[in-house]
């Protein structure tokens, strides 16, 4: 079992690296601000603090995300680990598996020391998050990360150093967090007006930031808000099809990131 | 037995099933101490019609199983009647007031039977912009009527009231003078609907769940204070109170909470806006074509977005609340001395492509919203706002139930440390 060698090999290397604890320490202190902004306010359903809350996360996870797991894999290339992985009998896809699934346990294992801590610190200080507050941030992050880290990969694979990876890493950060709306909505002023909504229904599934906060705030039952337009989206996401689709197309974007990952790794 | 009743007797019903329909036709009173059930075997007429004034109904239950039809199970067309206790379960129009002024209803219960959401799905509320309506499966499915149907009725007055699962909770046209006082509405279309009627009063109500808690148009000097309208937001069209072509009216003390859009005025004037709490809602308070209103004294609090505005002008916008507000108070008066802009570009670019909507609270566009606020000078702000809620605010911080956060917080911690160690230790 090569992935499983990988992953255990990369949880190891993860937590040696001291990146790895600045973004934990990083992090902790984000969700203990979460957990003093949402002690101010009422939290239930889909509220001003909780849409900021969300933003928050998704300023911070995918560019944490990127950074961390796209430079383990340009420091397998700069440090010739690989070069040496490769002389064994092992595949690109069980390597990259394996680099995924460890990097995904080291991630997943910073956010829940982050949200951990708060939820003690919250019930220490008697004001803490609610539960379901907390589980459903803790699941929306996990959902962020995996689905990051699968652009990470390809990140990794394509760029020769940590430089190259940073400025990448950077980038995509910038362009589906930041620019997005403004880029979707100069671009889509150049078609016809019939064209808007399929394709931006079209794009919003090329944009897992964006498809990962719709469906959470769907859940949250703040659907109806994105107008008649998308009445059926929300009312799908609601329902248990929803999250089958959800899941699905989760699946579908972490293998086909992993899947062009590997095939770039190969060629190299 | 009312036949042989003579004017102004009571007729006291005795416990059991009855079948309709009945026509009243003088002044008497009907009494029921017992259970008393009325069925209606006809097609075309009401269980109860009142055909005459001064007649008074209590305790009686009506029990109407005819679907799509235009009269409704219990019809008053007289002066100064006066029903109380009075269930009235309906598949169609619960209750209907034709040419009749002065009469009261208290206490009255009117529960829609169609099964399955029924409107929720079938009927959009208003939306600005494009509005594809989500169309109805169109078969021939029973629908929904309005609870209490008033139509060219004058001075009447409708006390503790309970209305769930109708078309409209209250629909009032073309009535003037009508008082509306403690009546509840849920699980409706719209909760309270008035079209074309002047001298309005709306006290104390509430409107829960309905696709829009009260909707007033084309009406004159309404009165709508002290309602409560809560968690109108499943529908993409709902809102807590929604005036279209309103002119001189009075919107206080309300509790607006948990709507799609709390408070949505479009192209009315001359309202005033007064102590209303709009909490929770996804967007507060949404401006459109509107000018001349008066908005003062109103709290903010907790809404996705607060408040946004287009087209709209000469409003007079002071010392409200706004909790996200970064204001400055240089002269200790407590209001802040910068001003609270609303934000017009969400409004005009989803009026123009309504799909964009999809980038509500998207981080990006808050981003970029943040950019076109700076300096735009918007059309519509608050000049004095308030640096502290005035002390009617209380919105209770969400119910700490620390212990199942706090295992989970120590299960996490427990899981990442362990995982760390197994990591980090030597092999």
């Amino acid at each position: 079992m090569h992935i499983n060698l990988i992953a255990k090999r990369e949880v190891k290397v993860g937590f040696r690296n001291p990146w790895s604890y600045s973004f934990m320490a990083l992090f902790s202190l984000f969700s203990l601000g979460l957990l003093i902004i949402q002690s101010q306010s009422y939290m239930k359903g889909y509220t001003y603090t909780t849409g900021t809350m969300l933003n928050l996360i998704l300023y911070l996870l995918p560019l944490m995300t990127m950074l961390l797991s796209s430079f383990s894999l340009t420091a397998e290339k700069e440090e010739g680990s690989w070069q040496l992985l490769s002389t064994y009998a092992m595949t690109t896809s069980s390597f990259l598996l394996g680099k995924y699934l460890g990097q995904a346990l080291v991630l997943i294992a910073i956010v829940s020391f982050g949200y951990g801590l708060s939820g003690v610190a919250g019930m220490l200080l008697g004001k803490s998050f609610a539960f379901s507050t907390l589980l459903f941030l803790l699941a929306f992050s996990i959902c962020l990360i995996l689905l990051f880290l699968g652009i990470a990969m390809l990140i990794g694979a394509i760029s020769k150093n940590r430089w190259q990876a940073l400025t990448m890493g950077v980038s995509i950060w910038f362009f589906y967090i930041l620019a997005w709306p403004t880029l979707l909505i100069s671009v889509l002023s150049f078609v016809p007006y019939t064209w808007i909504k399929p394709l931006l229904q079209l794009a919003t599934f090329l944009n897992p930031a964006e498809f990962v906060r719709i469906f959470s705030v769907a859940r949250l039952g703040g659907g109806s808000i994105f107008g008649p337009e998308y009445y059926k989206w929300v009312y799908w996401a609601d329902s248990p099809l929803g999250d089958l689709i959800f899941v699905a197309l989760s699946l579908l974007w972490i293998s086909a990131t992993l899947f062009i990952a590997i095939r770039v790794w190969e060629r190299r | 037995m009312i036949d042989q009743a003579r004017p102004n007797d009571t007729v006291t019903i005795p416990y059991g099933l009855y079948k309709g329909p009945i026509r009243i036709t003088k002044p008497i009173q009907l009494v029921a101490d017992d259970p008393v059930k009325i069925i209606n075997p006809t097609e075309e007429e009401a269980t109860l019609t009142i055909e005459s004034d001064n007649v008074s109904v209590q305790g009686i239950h009506i029990v109407d199983k005819r679907i799509n039809s235009d009269v409704a199970a219990l019809v008053i067309r007289g002066d100064q009647n006066f029903l109380e206790n009075v269930i009235v379960e309906t598949k169609g129009i619960g209750i209907q007031l034709r040419q009749a002024d002065y009469n009261t209803l208290h206490n009255v219960q009117v529960i829609g039977k169609i099964k399955g959401d029924g409107s929720p799905t079938t009927s959009t509320g208003h939306n600005h912009g494009a509005q594809p309506e989500v169309k109805p499966k169109q078969t021939e499915k029973a629908k929904r009527g309005n609870g209490i149907d008033v139509r060219e009725s004058h001075h009447n007055r409708f006390i503790k009231n309970q209305v769930t699962n109708v078309e409209d909770g209250f629909y009032v046209e073309n009535s003037d003078r009508n008082h509306l006082e403690q009546n509840l509405v849920t699980k409706s279309r719209y909760g309270y609907h008035f079209m074309g009627t002047s001298d309005t009063t709306v006290i104390n109500n509430i409107g829960m769940e309905n696709v829009t808690g009260s909707q007033l148009m084309e009406s004159r000097k309404l009165t709508v204070t002290g309602n409560q309208f809560l968690k109108q937001q499943k529908n993409p069209g709902s809102q807590g109170i929604l005036l279209i072509t309103v002119q001189d009216t009075l919107v206080a003390n309300n509790t607006i909470e948990g709507n799609r859009v709390g408070l949505y005025l479009e192209q009315s004037s001359g309202i005033t806006v007064k102590n209303n709490l709009l909490s929770l809602n996804f967007i507060g308070m949404q401006f459109l074509a509107s000018s001349d209103n008066v908005l003062t004294d109103n709290q903010f609090v907790s809404n996705v977005i607060q408040a946004q505005a287009q087209d709209s002008k000469n409003n007079n916008l002071n010392k409200n609340y706004w909790d996200n507000l970064q204001g400055l108070d240089v002269n200790g008066d407590s209001r802040s001395d910068l001003p609270y802009e609303m934000n017009p570009f969400y409004l005009g670019l989803t009026d123009a492509v309504p799909a964009y909507q999809l980038f509500f609270q998207a981080p990006g566009f808050v981003f970029l919203e943040g950019l076109f606020t700076n300096g735009a000078g918007s059309a519509i702000k608050d000049a004095t706002p308030l640096m502290m809620p005035s002390d009617t605010v209380l919105v209770e911080s969400g119910e700490t139930s620390g212990w199942g956060a706090g295992i989970l917080g120590l299960i996490l911690l427990i899981g990442s440390c362990s995982i760390i160690y197994i990591g980090v230790k030597k092999s």
